[in-house]
């Protein structure tokens, strides 16, 4: 038998100043006011339904539940750093920051940092540096001004010194940071004779170019422009301050950042982040419309200004201020790997293709008969291809379309090679191992012809290899 | 340097950069085109292709082959 409070009895005396309610379900209901709101001691597992609060606090150490929730969001505060909050639906109207969301659903998104929400947010190609079609290496790389090194990355320069650019296979000493991040291949740049003293008009640099179509996620010369934010693991043997450029190529405008090394050798990772740019649209077309720069040196015609900071035509000057002289000491070396440009303000993490996506991506610039880790020119039966063809007094016609694995950005530069490395020749039946020459191109396929006329009636075939290249 | 070269119809579709990039057809979006362009606009004139090789006359044996006949088929035929 419990105890029942009814009708006018307001207060309950005990000589201890407790009330205890014992059972296997005791309900204890109706409105508790006044001062002596503080529950304690309640035990057992009783249901207590509770219709108002007078109480500037209410203190459970169990679950609570209720029908609603009112009040500042503010004065929500002690949820511990490993207590969940549960909520079926939680709506925030501002910014929230979030160090890390563990959700099994996310639904209404629409875009992630102002881009899209996954897929090829990185619109540099290669930017692991894992595909090297070329085959330069850091100890034998290339080394002419306007020279493609690893694929879709080239160097340019004006300088009294030399460079060599290649790929470098990471591991744990040579890697660092960077290898502990996941990647395995850099961009080697190395000074191979130095140029300590530049003229005005002198520099190098690294870059890529992309083309307009992929460009438009910018939204560039719109009024919604995007900003563009570039990371990348760098390290250098020479620290101080070095210059990172966009430029515009349709618009001829551009923009710099600077960035430090702070300590040598080491690998830094570094996130620049580019604004918007509302004037000067990217053509939408297969020509170069961004330029992805990192200047090595820059006489004072490309530093004798004021770095801009801000998306503007062209002033020579105002592109590389501040740029250490990096040719200034033979040896010098520049490594670079992990490249990423993406839309909105924020660095997100490298985006990782598959080798064989970010071969074939390359392709579209420059591909060869090769297999693909075998340098052209290389002594080699691998690869090499044969066509078959039919003399008619004057050339012998080689019958054989060879279609490239992917379609170019444009119709391409053909070189050929024998089979044991001479370049522009092929060998064929007649053993003259002729130059051949284009009869028909795409940017799909090619077929060739030489011109003969010792073998008139004659069938006969011819084989070596070809590089076939579009760059930009 | 340059050479222009053709196609078997003798039509110039591509120049030829010696000991150079190679073999570069004529699309403007072709950048060592674009570059032989503006090698064109400095005032430089390309090699003319090389010129179609004069075939070597046949002889009577190969115009019989190419005719499909022997020679006792062409004495009967002019009743030798």
């Amino acid at each position: 038998m419990g105890i029942q409070i009814n009708g006018n009895t307001d207060i309950i005396s005990a000589t201890d100043g407790s009330l205890t309610i014992q059972g296997a379900s005791g309900n204890l209901t109706g409105n508790l006011t006044g001062t002596a709101t503080t529950a304690q001691g309640l035990t057992g597992t009783p249901n207590i339904t509770v219709g108002t609060i007078g109480a500037t606090s209410l203190n459970a150490s169990g679950v609570v539940t209720a029908t609603s929730f009112s009040g500042s969001g503010a004065n929500l505060t002690g949820i511990g750093g490993t207590t969940d909050v549960r909520t079926n639906s939680l709506v925030v109207s501002g910014v929230s920051t979030v160090t890390t969301l563990n959700a099994t659903s996310i639904v209404g998104t629409t875009s992630i940092n102002s881009g899209q929400l996954g897929g090829s947010r990185n619109v540099i190609i290669n930017g692991s540096m894992v595909v090297n079609q070329r085959g330069f290496t850091g100890s034998s790389g290339a080394t002419t001004h306007n020279a493609y090194t690893t694929d879709r990355f080239y160097i340019s320069h004006s300088m009294d010194g030399a460079v060599s650019a290649g790929q470098t296979t990471m591991n744990s000493t040579v890697g660092g940071n960077a290898y502990a991040d996941g990647f395995n291949s850099a961009l080697h740049y190395r000074v191979t004779t130095a140029d300590a003293s530049l003229s005005a008009n002198q520099y190098a640099l690294l870059s890529q170019p992309i083309e307009g179509f992929n460009v438009q996620g910018f939204k560039k010369g719109t009024a919604n422009a995007q900003q563009f934010t570039l990371s990348f693991w760098v390290r250098s043997s020479l620290t101080g301050t070095y210059i990172a450029e966009l430029y515009d190529n349709d618009n001829t405008r551009q923009v710099s950042k600077s960035y430090t090394i702070d300590t040598a050798n080491t690998w830094e990772k570094k996130t620049l982040t580019f604004p918007a740019d509302t004037t000067g649209v990217f053509d939408n077309d297969n020509g170069a419309s961004l330029y992805v720069t990192w200047f090595l040196a820059a006489g004072s015609t490309y530093g004798g200004g004021t770095l801009n900071t801000s998306w503007a035509s062209d002033t020579s000057a105002n592109r590389a201020v501040g740029q250490v002289n990096f040719l200034a000491t033979a040896g010098n070396n520049f490594f670079l790997t992990g490249v990423q440009l993406e839309v909105g303000p924020t660095a997100t993490e490298f985006e990782r293709r598959s080798f064989g996506q970010e071969l074939a991506l390359c392709q579209r610039y420059f591909q060869k008969s090769y297999d693909v880790g075998t340098a052209p020119g290389t002594n080699t039966a691998n690869g090499r291809t044969f066509v078959v063809g039919r003399c008619t007094g004057t050339y012998v016609d080689y019958a054989n379309s060879i279609f490239f694995p992917v379609p170019m950005r444009a119709q391409p530069t053909m070189k050929f090679y024998t089979q044991t490395g001479t370049a522009d020749s092929w060998f064929n039946t007649s053993s003259t191992n002729p130059n051949p020459q284009y009869n028909n191109r795409s940017e799909s396929q090619f077929s060739l012809y030489v011109t003969d006329a010792t073998t008139a009636g004659q069938a006969g075939y011819m084989y070596g290899h070809w590089t076939s290249s579009a760059e930009l | 340097m340059y050479k222009l070269t053709t196609d078997t119809l003798g039509n110039i579709n591509s120049v030829f950069q010696i000991d150079g990039v190679g073999h570069i057809p004529l699309d403007p979006a072709n950048i060592d085109y674009q570059q032989y362009l503006r090698w064109l606009e400095e005032g430089n004139t390309p090699l003319p292709p090389d010129p179609e090789p004069t075939p070597e006359p046949l002889t009577a044996q190969q115009k019989l082959e190419a005719a499909g006949l022997t020679v006792e088929e062409l004495k009967g035929l002019l009743g030798l």
